[in-house]
């Protein structure tokens, strides 16, 4: 330390008070990001638990005599119950077809040279100069002309038109990195290349599959444009868009209930991604993405 | 079993050939090396040989069974990749059982069977391990117990060692060696190390620019390159190599390398006159003190090897190896070097190509 004096170096904080600055900083970033994402968060999970009274007194915690579960009996009801139903069956066969169509192209891109291979990967990415809305009109006028307009398989064939671009991307860079060996001793031991494909390959993508899956089911599950437009029928439409038209409605629903329906909608994704955070990281750390 | 035969096999990738008119025998039970530089195609020749890789020109068979348009899966060969390749996802047990899945067999005959090849190659206590928990070794001698659990026509290496340290590779060989001999069928053993080679094989087949430059017994592409190129690819130090002219003297033809050696050799009449490249090994070079008779040098530097010592010299006909005693030490100093003329080899100095 003396030394470091004599040189002229006191003026500087040392090395112990640099370090309790950055954690100081570090704390204090932190509790802002907390606050601005998490305020919101909680107050829709506080007034979720209210009583319809409890919601109009407003204080930053619910009296304790105005805590109930009794909102989330919204469930039960019809309307609420089928956007539920609709948007699991829709978010299910978006993640199935993207992890489907993402590891035979991710394969095909990876495994295989044609003409314009890169070109054609890049053209995918051009899906998402795009706003929904502005594919999602000229994509109503098709489904019309096709029926697919109120039914499932054209919500799932959208959304996961949307969610391809980075899912093949991922899934490509990733089954590079996998050895052509492996696949090469499996042919060689007798195994035909699909067989190969399936016993080799696909079990080694678990990293990416699994981040595929987790980007597929947010799309699918927090999309409220493509349902909007595409499934004009009250009876066909999914969550967040369901959500929207009875706030529009006459129907008497409370604040309560509202935020009991949103905690719903927001709460499998917040579980998902909790456990399988890791993969996601890991399906992200591919270099050359 | 049966032999393998390459009838003048050809590989081109658009205006490249990789593999020129190649053709090769070997028989059954035969341990063949096919060695040389990198990019002279011998992965290319090996991966043709497996399926892996089709032919642009010319045969190969099996016995009496063609094969040359035949895919991958029914071509029955074994095959070590120079990464391992083994089934990360899969246990020990299930690595070494895949090819037997693969064919149907029941699953307590597969366990029988793991079992059995796994005691053979001493990983038994490792079959419920993931081939990440494995040390190096270990997870090579798994992967040639997946490779021979269905009794290959053909056994294929690709530079399986090249990525192990030397202690590893002087364990491994003698296992290569004993379990190709316990299955007993062709083997083809791909390998830039000539010191491999050499140790290994019944027969070296030395390759370069896509073409077989030499196949013989090690012993033999040791003693007689048959080019200038298997001289300096094979045996190490590497073969030294100047160049004479001849002229007729009074005892016969003789070989003048600079202005000071003359060399009285036989067999060479009708050269008279010619220009020739001779080529000799640095053990049979020898160093003496400085006299009018053999190459004057001047020594530049000495690599001791404990067993004996390699030692730079600069001379006339440019710099030289020799291979000297253990406890030899130059000093800088001029002496002068002697050749063993019976150990000479010949080559055209325009092609390479040995004359005598």
């Amino acid at each position: 330390m003396s030394d470091a004096d004599s040189l002229g170096r006191s003026v500087r904080l040392s090395f112990r008070h640099r370090n309790r600055l950055y954690r100081v900083g570090l704390s204090a970033s932190a509790v802002v990001l907390v606050v601005l994402l998490g305020f919101p968060l909680y107050w829709m999970a506080a007034n979720a638990v209210r009583t319809r009274l409890g919601v109009q007194d407003g204080g930053l915690l619910p009296a304790p005599d105005a805590v109930t579960l009794e909102q989330f009996a919204v469930i039960t009801d019809p309307t609420v119950g089928q956007y539920l139903i609709n948007s699991t069956i829709v978010t299910v066969g978006v993640v199935l077809t993207v992890l489907a169509i993402s590891l035979v192209s991710g394969y095909g891109l990876a495994r295989f040279e044609f003409p314009h291979k890169i070109a054609v990967a890049r053209f995918l990415l051009l899906g998402y100069m795009f706003s929904p809305i502005v594919l999602s009109i000229p994509l109503y006028l098709i489904w019309d002309r096709l029926g697919l307009l109120n039914s499932y398989l054209g919500l799932i064939l959208a959304l996961s038109a949307i969610s391809m671009p980075f899912s093949v991307w991922l899934m490509w860079k990733y089954i590079q990195t996998i050895p052509e060996s492996a696949e090469a001793s499996a042919w060689v031991a007798g195994a035909s290349r699909w067989r190969a494909f399936v016993d080799i390959v696909i079990p080694q993508t678990k990293p990416a599959m699994i981040a595929n899956a987790i980007f597929a089911f947010a799309i699918a599950w927090g999309d409220f444009t493509f349902a909007y437009v595409l499934m004009p029928n009250n009876d066909a439409t999914t969550f967040p868009a369901g959500l929207f038209r009875l706030l529009g409605s006459q129907w008497d629903a409370s604040w309560a209930e509202f935020m009991a329906m949103s905690l719903m909608l927001t709460l499998p994704p917040l579980v998902f991604a909790f456990f399988l955070q890791s993969y996601l990281l890991q399906g992200f750390k591919i270099r050359a993405l | 079993m049966v032999s393998i035969t390459l009838d003048g096999v050809t590989k081109e990738y658009g205006s490249l050939t990789a593999v020129d008119d190649l053709s090769l025998t070997i028989e059954d039970g035969e341990f063949v090396s096919l060695v040389g530089p990198s990019g002279c195609g011998k992965t290319t020749t090996l991966r043709m040989v497996a399926g892996l890789e089709t032919v642009t020109n010319g045969q190969i068979r099996f016995g009496d069974r063609t094969v040359t348009s035949a895919p991958v899966q029914q071509r029955g060969v074994a095959l070590l990749f120079q990464d391992i390749a083994l089934y990360p996802h899969m246990t020990v047990e299930e690595n070494i059982a895949y090819p037997l899945k693969l064919a149907g067999v029941n699953g307590s005959d597969r366990h029988e069977r793991v079992v059995e090849t796994a005691s053979l190659l001493q990983v038994e206590d490792q079959l419920e391990k993931y081939p990440g928990d494995l040390s190096g070794g270990q997870q090579q001698r798994v992967a040639l117990g997946r490779s021979i659990i269905r009794e290959p026509s053909l056994f294929l290496f690709d530079e399986p060692m090249s990525d192990l340290d030397a202690k590893l590779k002087h364990e491994l060989r003698p296992l290569f060696a004993e379990i190709t001999d316990q299955v007993g069928c062709p083997t083809l053993y791909v390998t830039h190390d000539q010191e491999e080679a050499m140790t290994m094989s019944d027969r070296i087949a030395v390759m370069n620019d896509g073409q077989l430059a030499q196949i013989d017994t090690p012993d033999e592409v040791y003693r007689r390159p048959d080019t200038q190129f298997v001289g300096e690819f094979v045996g190490r130090p590497a073969m030294e190599f100047f160049d004479v002219r001849i002229e007729n003297g009074a005892n016969g033809p003789e070989l003048l390398a600079g202005e000071n050696l003359t060399l009285a050799h036989n067999g060479l009449n009708g050269y008279d006159g010619d220009d020739l490249r001779v080529g000799i090994r640095p053990q049979h070079l020898r160093v003496t003190e400085r006299h009018s008779g053999g190459i004057p040098a001047t020594h530049v530097f000495d690599e001791t090897l404990g067993d004996r010592t390699h030692s730079l010299f600069e001379t006339p006909v440019g710099r030289v190896t020799v291979e000297t005693p253990p406890d030899f030490r130059g000093g800088q100093t001029d002496y002068s070097i002697e050749i063993d003329v019976e150990k000479l080899s010949l080559y055209d100095p325009s092609s390479g190509v040995r004359i005598g």
